[in-house]
């Protein structure tokens, strides 16, 4: 049977000595009567004595000169550890900011704040930027200018287009489309924008067909199921909208070229 | 060196005396360096930890009260930094491949068989394979002499968390021991 440890607490303070003079009593009358708090007390007793006889320092390993150069050595870290003695001294002032003192945690909160402040910002201004995109009516703008829009709108079609229909989609895992609905977002306000521009009949009809893939694509949830997955690629699929795209896109790239060239025979 | 004259050295190197800090230095380093060795277990680990904590011990002796003796409120220091360094080192070791554990492990066998032929030896290799916090109370409190309540003040924790370690300590000690012997 095992002693209960408090027991085993007071038999160790017996030992030491390290209790009052009516415990001690109680202790030896308990032990005259006990055989085995007696055997457990021999047992830590020879222990204790073996302890004693042990007294091992390890500092007496160390030579004299060691002993000597120790405060030196000490001398030399206290220099390095002064501040801006130490390359990493900024690691640890930003580490402050993380574990230091309340003082310290709040102008980290401070300095997180106004950083996600200002963030917050340019990303707002990003999407105006985006949303007010002037029309022909208001502000005139170059053919030249129309064309490397279009040539940039059907060129992202592409490969948006291209991404979605070799896309793999695992069983029972949603696949993740939330890039996918951002850039659509994009390229039908950019869509808007290119309609009320003249442009050939042609460019707008495909458009038009590319638009119900976009539209389907940015309401879809962000973590999409296998139909929201296989219904954008039937509609890619259907429309032939790939090679489609492709061929505006040639389109666009030798109009281009052929503007640049003209513009430099007139130079 | 009498408290009085401590007290005033301590007051001195308050105020950034580095001649009166290397007066504590002096005085305090072989046990200081005995309390880091009795956790890190390596003269080399033992000097590093030390060393760091008198650093320490300099940069927030501001923060020392006097409600306390400087050499608990040191060694609490030298613990702390050793306790960290166990950690690091203990992580440093899971990164060691088999190939080495390999090696390290026979090394270690042919010195354990060395290490039997001589009993003290043997004994202090038992006390050095018990739970950091058991040995670091049995060296502190058997070895280093300190109090119960200075140990209990060095490791933060109460006097009855200090015995029970220290007891079940001395029992792992003694179970081992008698282990061994059959």
């Amino acid at each position: 049977m095992r002693i209960e440890e408090h027991i085993l607490n007071l038999l160790y303070d017996y030992l030491l000595g390290e209790m009052s003079e009516k415990e001690r009593l109680q202790a030896e009358v308990h032990l005259q009567h006990c055989e085995e708090c007696n055997a457990e007390c021999d047992k830590m007793q020879s222990t204790l004595e073996r302890l004693s006889e042990l007294r091992y320092a390890p500092s007496t390993e160390r030579s004299s000169e060691f002993w000597s150069e120790f405060p030196i050595a000490v001398g030399r870290r206290l220099q390095a550890h002064k501040p801006g003695g130490r390359a990493l001294h900024w690691v640890r002032w930003w580490g402050q900011l993380l574990y230091g003192s309340p003082r310290y945690r709040i102008a980290g909160a401070l300095i997180v704040l106004a950083v996600g402040t200002v963030f917050v910002m340019k990303w707002n201004a990003g999407e105006k930027q985006i949303s007010s995109i002037p029309d022909k009516g208001k502000i005139g703008i170059p053919l030249e200018l129309v064309d490397q829009r279009a040539q940039k709108y059907f060129r992202q079609s592409g490969v948006l287009m291209v991404e979605l229909a070799n896309r793999k989609h695992y069983e029972g895992k949603p696949t993740d489309l939330s890039l996918e609905r951002r850039v659509s977002r994009q390229l039908l306000n950019e869509a808007r924008f290119l309609k009320q521009q003249p442009l050939t009949p042609y460019t707008t009809q495909l458009m038009s067909d590319i638009e119900p893939v976009l539209i389907e694509l940015a309401n879809s949830e962000h973590h999409s199921e296998k139909p929201t997955v296989e219904l954008l690629r039937d509609g890619i699929f259907q429309g032939n909208l790939l090679f489609k795209v492709r061929m505006a896109q040639i389109a666009y790239d030798s109009t281009t070229r052929m503007r640049i060239q003209y513009a430099s025979m007139k130079e | 060196m009498t408290a009085a004259d401590e007290q005033h050295i301590i007051h001195r190197a308050k105020t950034g005396d580095n001649g009166a800090f290397r007066l504590l230095v002096s005085r305090h380093m072989k046990q200081a360096y005995n309390v880091a060795y009795s956790i890190v277990q390596n003269h080399h680990e033992a000097e590093e930890a030390a060393q760091d904590a008198f650093v320490r011990a300099f940069r927030f002796l501001g923060r020392f009260r006097e409600d306390s003796e400087f050499s608990t409120w040191l060694y609490r220091i030298v613990v702390n930094v050793s306790l960290n360094r166990v950690k690091k080192m203990k992580r440093r070791m899971s990164r060691e491949t088999d190939e080495t554990r390999a090696l390290t492990s026979a090394a270690a066998d042919d010195m354990h068989t060395h290490e039997n032929s001589d009993t003290m030896q043997h004994f202090e290799k038992v006390l050095h394979d018990l739970p950091i916090m058991q040995r670091a109370v049995v060296i502190l409190r058997h070895l280093d002499g300190l109090s119960t309540k200075q140990v209990s003040s060095i490791l933060r924790c109460s006097e009855g968390t200090v015995k029970t370690h220290l007891f079940r300590g001395l029992r792992n000690l003694r179970e081992r021991l008698e282990f061994i012997r059959q």
